[in-house]
């Protein structure tokens, strides 16, 4: 289990002379197989969740924890897919695929699972950014993690190939049930992705509310689903207006 | 010239052809105008130094042909200052590789130990690029108290001048190693090795070779310079100053021009293809 207990962090910009609270005192558990989304305004701390969970960052306070044991540092058991780029441009897709492998007689099987096969000797910059993402998708599964983090892997394409690439994640995933936290600010993504699905709010980040979705596949027109859209469009709206209302009062000099 | 080849363009469009081939003939390649241009306008002002040379009436100024006629005597053969133009421009280019060897290898090496220990850079870049302020020449004086007059001092300031666009591309070709790789890395817990050689090798080495490129100049140009002072009996930059010395002026723009060329030779040939062929290798193009 991923657990947060009252996890707060700040950065400070000393050249600039401020500080963010991009959390404060956040509690969350992430349990073992669940597919969590965390979604909301842009700044409102949802990387950091990310880079604390995947140990690329440490709490200012409290403590993220996999199975009790502290999280200190990157590791294999928590493969990232990042939203930049992140292939090796110098590398092939399979040898990008199978230096992170766990297993090397595996490689080819996760190129498959994410239909680069036919790719796997091409370089990075022959492929389009859905494939990219696919291919980084293959590199973080063949690690075989312990728990999957995504930062808005699917962020940068249009929303055809975004759907289709949420589609064939669920598709993977249906097959080990491996724990995922996927971030995103597309809603209707998060509604089709997420077990659970968690509303930040912005600075200091605080998770404000907490959506429990029912079985897959679900049927986006359903009444209960348009419901659950609507509200999440409101508190995201909501959101929006506050993140902007705080910025200023920051600049005021506000605490 | 047609020019954009509108008219087999047109032919291609009105057959509602997919690809079409385009006529080369008549056209030269882009490079080779480049280069005519460039001969141009070299003549244009070699010609205004003759005139003014005429006008001022100093010494007979070296025509074009006079240096080109001394130039295929000197590569059929002629002796200069007692030797050919084959053994002044090996001497040269053997000091060159040394100088140039030694500076590549100990600019590497300093340059990885700046760009992989934090607290180094700072104060190891800083102190390059004051050092790298330091004129080729003004090694000379420092250059011959260390070791006197002779091969050793020239290979002294070639070090010294072609040294710090080495280090400096080398550290911080390693500091800017884009942040995601870094953290890829970290990810896949790399050891030292794999994360040098996966990483931070590949993401470096254009700008390495960017730092090998401008040192491999500045060595060549601080050469011929050093080899008119510090004393050599043999090579390019000697016999410039040698036979301008005994009057032998033709001889001496001769000996400019074979530098140019051999500059040249290296910088389009040599360094532009290595890095044609490391941009498509570390597949960076397209
Ligand atoms: N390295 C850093 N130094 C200073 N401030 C930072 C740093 N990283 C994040 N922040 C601040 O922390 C807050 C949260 O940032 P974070 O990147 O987690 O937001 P986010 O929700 O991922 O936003 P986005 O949707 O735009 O990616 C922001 O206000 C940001 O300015
Ligand atoms: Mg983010």
């Amino acid at each position: 289990m991923l657990r947060f207990e009252s996890v707060s962090k700040a950065y400070v910009d000393r050249r600039e002379g401020r500080g963010v609270v991009a959390l404060r005192d956040v509690d969350l558990e992430v349990s073992e197989g669940e597919f969590l989304c965390v979604i909301g305004p842009s700044g409102c701390g949802k990387s950091t969740i990310l880079r604390l969970m995947a140990g690329m960052d440490v709490p200012t306070r409290g403590m993220v924890t996999l199975d009790g044991i502290a999280i200190e540092r990157p590791s294999r058991e928590l493969g990232m897919v990042f939203q930049e780029d992140s292939l090796l441009p110098w590398l092939t897709v399979r040898h990008n695929v199978a230096m992170a492998a766990k297993d090397p007689t595996l490689v080819d099987g996760y190129l498959d699972l994410v239909g680069l096969t036919e790719f796997a000797d091409s370089r990075p910059s022959d492929l389009s950014g859905g494939m990219k993402q696919r291919a980084a998708i293959a590199r973080t599964l063949a690690m075989e993690p312990r728990v999957l983090l995504m930062d808005e892997p699917f962020g940068s394409l249009d929303e055809q190939t975004r759907s289709e690439l949420d589609q064939a994640l669920l598709n993977i995933w249906e097959r080990d049930h491996r724990t995922v936290v996927f971030v995103t600010h597309n809603i209707s993504e998060a509604l089709r992705l997420g077990d659970r699905v968690l509303l930040l709010t912005p600075r200091p980040g605080r998770p404000s509310r907490v959506w429990e979705l029912g079985e897959r596949p679900r049927n986006m027109d359903s009444d209960d689903m348009i419901d659950i859209r609507k509200e999440m469009e409101a508190w995201m709206g909501r959101c929006e207006c506050l993140s902007g209302l705080i910025d200023i009062s920051a600049m005021e000099g506000a605490p | 010239m047609s020019k954009d080849h509108r008219s087999e363009v047109d032919a291609a469009i009105d057959e509602g052809k997919g690809v079409f081939e385009i006529s080369r003939k008549g056209r030269w390649p882009r490079y080779a105008l480049d280069m005519v241009g460039a001969l141009a306008i070299i003549l244009a002002l070699w010609s205004a130094a003759l005139m003014y040379s005429n006008l001022t009436g100093g010494v007979a100024f070296p025509t074009p042909l006079d240096v080109g006629a001394s130039l295929w005597g000197l590569l059929a053969g002629d002796k200069l200052l007692g030797a050919s133009i084959y053994q002044h421009t090996i001497a040269s280019m053997g000091r060159w590789a040394l100088g140039y060897g030694i500076a590549v290898l100990l600019g590497i090496v300093i340059g990885l130990v700046l760009g992989t220990t934090g607290w180094l850079y700072g104060a190891g870049m800083n102190s390059t690029n004051v050092y790298q302020l330091i004129p080729g020449l003004a090694w000379i004086p420092i250059a011959i108290l260390l070791f006197g007059i002779g091969n050793i001092a020239t290979v002294f300031i070639i070090v010294m001048t072609a040294l710090p666009p080495v280090v400096i591309a080398t550290a911080s070709g390693l500091r800017s190693v884009p942040p995601v790789y870094l953290k890829v890395a970290d990810m896949l817990e790399l050891g030292p090795w794999d994360r040098f050689r996966l990483v931070l090798l590949p993401s470096s080495a254009l700008q390495v070779l960017t730092g090998l490129r401008v040192a491999l100049g500045n060595a060549w140009r601080v050469l011929i310079a050093a080899e008119m002072v510090v004393g050599v009996a043999m090579g390019l930059g000697f016999s410039i100053f040698a036979a301008q010395g005994a009057l032998m002026w033709t001889e001496s723009l001769a000996c400019i021009v074979i530098i140019c060329l051999i500059g040249l030779l290296f910088e389009r040939l040599v360094f532009t293809r290595i890095e044609d062929g490391m941009r498509s290798s570390l597949g960076l193009e397209g």
